[in-house]
């Protein structure tokens, strides 16, 4: 299958923060959320792809090219939105609309217009006295109106109210049933990922800790309750974190190695999450 | 690149109106007083300023980190600041060169030569400002930019006070337009080459 975004063993140090042997691989046609705390290195990694920030080793490859010194032709088909807006604060949309069609040449003026006037935004009002929501929007609206094939969302929609994060989320959807295009989305709201995403990256601390589909992540998983006794008794590779409660202990299991003796629940994103995360919970 | 040129004329436009009338009010000034140096200097040393301030805006909004993400390469950005930075001073070259003509009653050689020193003046000044700006951000090249106006008043002072009579027979005993020519010469070079340092600072920055 040809991939979206190929990292390879990224790695990229700073002074209290380190990034080690970051891969991962994001098919065409999918969805692939990026989920960590906050610092866990989601915006980092993002950077890198983009080539913001150099990496000290790795190799990443975007739409089969090397991100390093993209070609105009290859960024016209990302768009990319961060998580807040970075136009001048002085213009209005109408003269955003002119430097970017003087910027991208596949720019579609029509398309613009329809993302502002389905958004609600003002088109004559300096960006400065736009609401959060309003800017995002904006950065959405420019995004999308340029044939992009690759959307790079970073924390994008955290500044969103309810209501407008589920819009983008079924805009998300419809994106990407074109199979040739793709979206890598980081956020820390696990639930806006879970619902869209068809594969989810794990990041903590600077390391991926696991980057599958989501699918997959939700099968091969389970969810097991019992007593702390009970628990420790399955085998250790298959025991990923146990978790003690007041009324006894829940542990995240491989679904093929429960017991036969224990009852168990499917596990949603989160806690496999969470379980990975915190495994100072094991003993 | 052209959208990058735009954004910035867009950016600057309320700075272009209050030039515009300090410009205006300066022209009286000359029209009253039949001198026109204060007027050109104003003009010229207005006109370097605006890419320095384009800058500051970028930063301000963080315009570069989201550019790039854009069909623009690092070369397209710094690009863009030298060419709008052509634009600016080409522009109130040609504005100072007509007042002078028109208020100022010197012959047109003269007025030429003026010209160019000035004209070169300015591109040193926005040559040395640029890789400061982009290296070390616009607020802190708005220092440099004091240093840099200041210095050639004192060297030229200190000078005058050490030899008090190597000014004026240096400069007579050569012939004028020629220095206007080396200056002019050797503005653009530095123009060149700032533009080169400014690109290798750019190609070596995070965002």
């Amino acid at each position: 299958m040809d991939s979206a975004i190929k990292i390879i063993n990224v790695n990229k140090k700073y002074d209290g923060f380190s990034l080690t042997n970051a891969s991962m691989t994001l098919p065409k046609g999918c969805i692939m959320g990026v989920i960590g705390e906050n610092g866990a290195g989601k915006s980092t990694l993002i950077k890198i792809i983009l080539d913001l920030v150099k990496s000290d080793s790795g190799e990443i490859y975007i739409m089969g090219h090397d991100n390093l010194n993209m070609q105009g032709s290859l960024k016209e088909k990302i768009g990319v939105v961060f998580d807040e807006s970075f136009f001048p604060e002085n213009l209005n949309i109408k003269q955003i609309g002119l430097i970017l069609k003087n910027i991208y040449k596949q720019w579609d003026e029509e398309e613009f217009t329809r993302h502002i006037s389905k958004f609600e935004l003002p088109v004559t009002k300096p960006v400065k006295e736009f609401s959060r929501g309003m800017k995002m929007k904006l950065s959405f609206a420019a995004a999308l109106s340029h044939g992009a094939e690759l959307l790079i969302l970073d924390e994008a929609a955290s500044g969103l109210d309810p209501m407008a994060r589920e819009g983008l989320l079924d805009l998300l959807s419809d994106f990407t049933q074109d199979e040739k295009k793709s979206v890598l989305i980081s956020s820390h709201i696990i639930s806006d990922l879970e619902k869209v995403c068809d594969y989810i990256t794990f990041i903590n601390k600077g390391k991926i800790i696991f980057s599958e589909e989501k699918d997959l992540l939700r099968e091969k998983y389970r969810l097991v309750k019992g007593d702390e006794s009970e628990l420790l008794s399955i085998p250790g590779d298959a025991l990923k974190g146990i978790r003690r409660g007041k009324f006894g202990s829940t542990a995240l299991v491989l679904s093929e190695n429960i017991p036969k003796n224990l009852v168990s629940d499917p596990a949603d994103i989160e806690s496999i999450m969470v379980f990975h995360s915190k495994k100072e919970y094991r003993i | 690149m052209i959208g990058l040129i735009i954004k910035d004329f867009l950016n600057l436009k309320k700075q272009a109106q209050i030039i515009s009338i300090i410009v205006v009010i300066y022209m009286m000034i000359s029209f009253l007083g039949e001198n026109v140096s204060m007027l050109v200097g104003m003009i010229m040393l207005l006109s370097a300023m605006l890419p320095l301030t384009a800058l500051a805006y970028d930063e301000r909004s963080g315009w570069d980190k989201f550019a790039l993400t854009m069909p623009v390469s690092r070369r397209e950005v710094v690009a863009s600041k030298y060419t709008f930075a052509i634009i600016v001073i080409g522009v109130a070259s040609v504005i100072s060169f007509i007042s002078m003509m028109a208020f100022d009653s010197l012959d047109i050689s003269t007025e030429l030569i003026v010209s160019a020193f000035i004209l070169s003046f300015c591109i040193l000044y926005i040559s040395l400002l640029l890789p400061v700006a982009f290296k070390l951000g616009a607020e802190k090249a708005r220092y440099a930019m004091f240093i840099v106006a200041f210095t050639p008043v004192i060297v030229v002072s200190a000078y005058a006070k050490i030899n008090p009579e190597g000014l004026g027979t240096n400069f007579t005993e050569l012939n004028f337009a020629m220095i206007a020519l080396i200056s002019l010469t050797v503005a653009v070079v530095c123009f060149v080459i700032s533009y080169m340092v400014s690109i290798k600072i750019y190609k070596a920055k995070e965002f």
